[in-house]
């Protein structure tokens, strides 16, 4: 019997996932207090919704120093679908460099906006500009349909990268969850496909491997945010019921035969999650095959811990991980444009412009 | 992801949002969560800057709903409170923000109580009432109602696992010293919380943390001096303290017998063995090997032999235990022929050696040490 599992009476029936003696970070145990989660995970139009309410009830996102648009797909120049831009307004002068996200939600559920918060930060911190599509979702548009948003949006910021003032030579890819899967495909692809040069492949709890063939697979059947469950249902929404036995490496990066001449690599993973050990199992692969990867696993956590409680000390430090490989590819990439320091995590950079509260949102 | 938490400032002040409330902030105390972490969650919850003053250290922290330490801008306080622990202040906390909101009083309430739990938690001296809490906790005959109850009183959670520790006082030591001691160091290295009692020349130590048994095993190793004789009971759900109790007492009897030198015994290392401690003192004592080695110990130098057999039982070989006995090994050689001869069993034989490493556990385990009985 899971300890502390069952709700005591009068509680409201959000769902307390713990399992057996599972102890989660003490912010992150307490965050699921607050979590709205449909009764029926396997509901998908309940999830849909869940999403929505959730976003529409969150604070309002106001960053003064970042300018967030959405430019429409379907046009002849334009994004093969919606894209939301975050630019850091007070940018030096040139072109910046850029990062393609891909949000999380099992391939079927989400939108651009929910991941507003990440995008925003690291647009104002790392000087970046953050290029999010909205993909087509599964069932209705199962693979390849997201891929290929994902990968034809890549294709379309390299050649429209002077109109956008981005820097070909510096874009960077990264995604959360199932968008990690998107990230490393895109990486994939490239590489094979000779597409647009990638700097750096940021992979957050990414999904990888339909065969779910791991001891963390088999044994999180019902753990927060993300479970065994859930991973199953997702992957046939995703590729079909009626899997060929050959799955593309572009829908399951872990089918790629070769992770040779990849772009260097930082991978998250979290410890109480399904997907924990075929992630490690992809970087320690990446690091086989010769790939610059750098690889942080985090006891005590749920999957995507540090997108869904972003205040915790521990989502802060996975923050500044991110903040400090941005920059350093940045400079690599235009060794003698300056660096300017951004908020950091827990007090470690000084700000120079859009300090902490002034230029930040304050509570509506 | 703005997707998956509820934001209280959205929700109706019913029941159910102030029920989440209590229950965030239940998390963060279970969790032992650091001062840090409460305050970092309390501004996320409150969407502001939370701020708290430790008046004993002199010390201000504020973090804004960021996560980011000291923010530079101050907006007014809409909320605050003293932190009181056994009734006397040490404290204050409080929310920054340019309006107020519903759940303001409600956050700041609850941000006291837990960091007064956590600095209460943080000190290790027993409180009046404890021994006789801990007592009923380990004790036979309390009712479940009781049990829980104590150990609620006690400031542990009662759903979660903890274990208890044995100590026995060696050669009337002092004990309530040494059970001090353990508790600070099991406080200070692992964040566990300790409640002892001391029942003569035994005590009892309740303990709740996320250690595992070796590392509480090594903490325990570190602070103690030899003054008592340490027993590490399982890990157990709070209402089965009685068994981790027994547990430890009966590791506490292998102290100097089995499996390890010096320091703590473990119940769970002791596996199958732990079941020689059930065989009763007299079966033990007429049983004609043991009555051997008890008598080979009364004569000169017999004594030595006999703790000899013990080294080579928990060493295994002539080299490690000389090692540990600081004799040569031809010494160890010696003394165990004298044990051979004695008992009319060669060592090398696989079937005399059980047989002698029995004997030396059961003559140790009845003869040495602290005698069994709760």
């Amino acid at each position: 019997m899971a300890e502390g599992a069952s709700p005591k009476p009068g509680q409201p029936r959000h769902r307390r996932r713990r399992r057996g003696e599972a102890w989660f970070d003490a912010e992150l145990s307490a965050a699921i207090a607050f979590f709205d989660t449909p009764d029926d995970l396997l509901d998908i139009e309940a999830q849909r919704e869940s999403f929505r309410r959730n976003y529409e009830g969150a604070r309002p996102l106001s960053m003064t120093g970042v300018e967030v648009l959405d430019i429409p797909g379907g046009t002849s120049e334009g994004p093969p679908v919606r894209v939301r831009i975050y630019r850091p307004v007070h940018a030096p002068e040139g072109a910046l460099p850029a990062m393609l996200w891909l949000h999380g939600g099992a391939f079927s559920f989400a939108f651009a906006e929910i991941d507003d918060d990440i995008c925003s930060r690291l647009a104002l911190d790392a000087g970046y500009v953050l290029v999010s599509p909205d993909y087509r979702l599964s069932p209705e548009h199962p693979f390849p349909a997201g891929i290929d948003d994902a990968y034809r949006t890549l294709e379309w910021m390299a050649a429209q990268a002077t109109r956008m003032g981005l820097d070909p030579g510096c874009i960077v890819v990264g995604g959360s969850s199932s968008g990690g899967a998107l990230a490393a495909a895109i990486c994939l692809r490239a590489r094979d496909e000779h597409g647009p040069t990638i700097q750096l492949q940021v992979l957050s709890c990414p999904v990888t491997d339909d065969r779910m063939d791991s001891p963390s697979m088999r044994t999180y059947d019902d753990t927060p945010v993300f479970d065994q469950v859930q991973a199953a249902a997702m992957w046939d929404r995703y590729l079909g019921t009626d899997r060929p036995p050959d799955v593309s490496p572009f829908a399951a990066p872990a089918r790629a035969r070769s992770l040779a001449d990849l772009p260097p690599a930082y991978v998250v993973t979290a410890h109480h999650d399904p997907l924990r050990d075929e992630a490690l199992r992809y970087a320690m692969r990446l690091i086989a095959a010769g790939n610059r990867t750098e690889l942080h696993h985090f006891p005590d956590t749920f999957h995507s811990f540090d997108l869904v409680v972003p205040t915790s000390g521990l989502s802060l430090r996975v923050y500044s991980d991110y903040l400090a490989i941005l920059r350093r590819v940045r400079a690599d990439a235009a060794p003698s444009a300056p660096v300017e320091a951004g908020r950091g995590a827990e007090g470690t950079d000084v700000p120079e412009y859009g300090p902490t509260t002034s230029a930040r949102s304050r509570t509506a | 992801m703005r997707g998956l938490l509820l934001r209280l400032s959205a929700l109706d002040p019913d029941a159910g949002a102030s029920l989440r409330l209590i229950d965030y902030y239940d998390e963060l105390l279970a969790s032992r969560a650091s001062l840090d972490a409460i305050v970092r969650a309390t501004a996320a919850i409150a969407e502001c800057t939370a701020g708290v003053r430790d008046d004993q250290a002199g010390h201000v922290t504020r973090i804004d709903l960021h996560g980011i330490r000291s923010p530079a801008v101050m907006a007014p306080v809409v909320a605050e409170q003293k932190v009181l622990v056994e009734g006397a202040p040490v404290g204050r906390v409080w929310l920054e923000r340019d309006q107020s909101h519903a759940f303001d009083e409600m956050v700041i309430e609850r941000m006291a109580l837990t960091v007064a739990a956590r600095w209460a938690a943080r000190s290790a001296t027993a409180r009046p009432g404890d021994p006789a809490l801990v007592e009923l906790v380990i004790s036979e005959t309390s009712s479940e109602e009781d049990r829980h109850r104590a150990v609620r009183l006690l400031g542990f959670t009662p759903d979660r696992h903890l274990r208890v520790l044995a100590a026995w006082s060696n050669r009337g030591a002092d004990l309530a010293g040494a059970v001090r001691m353990l508790s600070t160091g099991m406080a200070d290295s692992g964040g566990s919380l300790a409640r002892a009692v001391v029942m003569g020349e035994r005590a009892a130590i309740l303990e709740q943390s996320s250690q595992s048994t070796e590392e509480i095993r090594k903490v325990v190793g570190g602070v103690t001096d030899g003054t008592a004789s340490i027993g590490v009971g399982p890990r157990v759900p709070a209402g089965r303290a009685r068994e981790s109790w027994v547990g430890a007492a009966t590791a506490a009897r292998f102290v100097s017998v089995w499996p390890r030198a010096e320091g703590p015994v473990a119940f769970e290392e002791l596996g199958a063995i732990a079941c020689l401690a059930d065989v009763p003192r007299e079966v033990a004592l007429v049983n004609s090997d043991v009555q051997i080695l008890e008598q080979h110990a009364g004569r000169t130098s017999g004594r030595l032999d006999v703790e000899t057999l013990l080294a080579f039982v928990r060493d295994g070989s002539l080299r490690t235990a000389a090692e540990h006995q600081h004799m040569h090994h031809s010494s160890i050689a010696n003394r165990l022929r004298h044990i051979e001869e004695a008992l009319g069993i060669g060592l090398d034989d696989p079937a005399g050696r059980v047989r002698a490493q029995t004997a030396a556990i059961l003559w140790g385990l009845n003869t040495m040490g602290p005698s069994p009985g709760t």
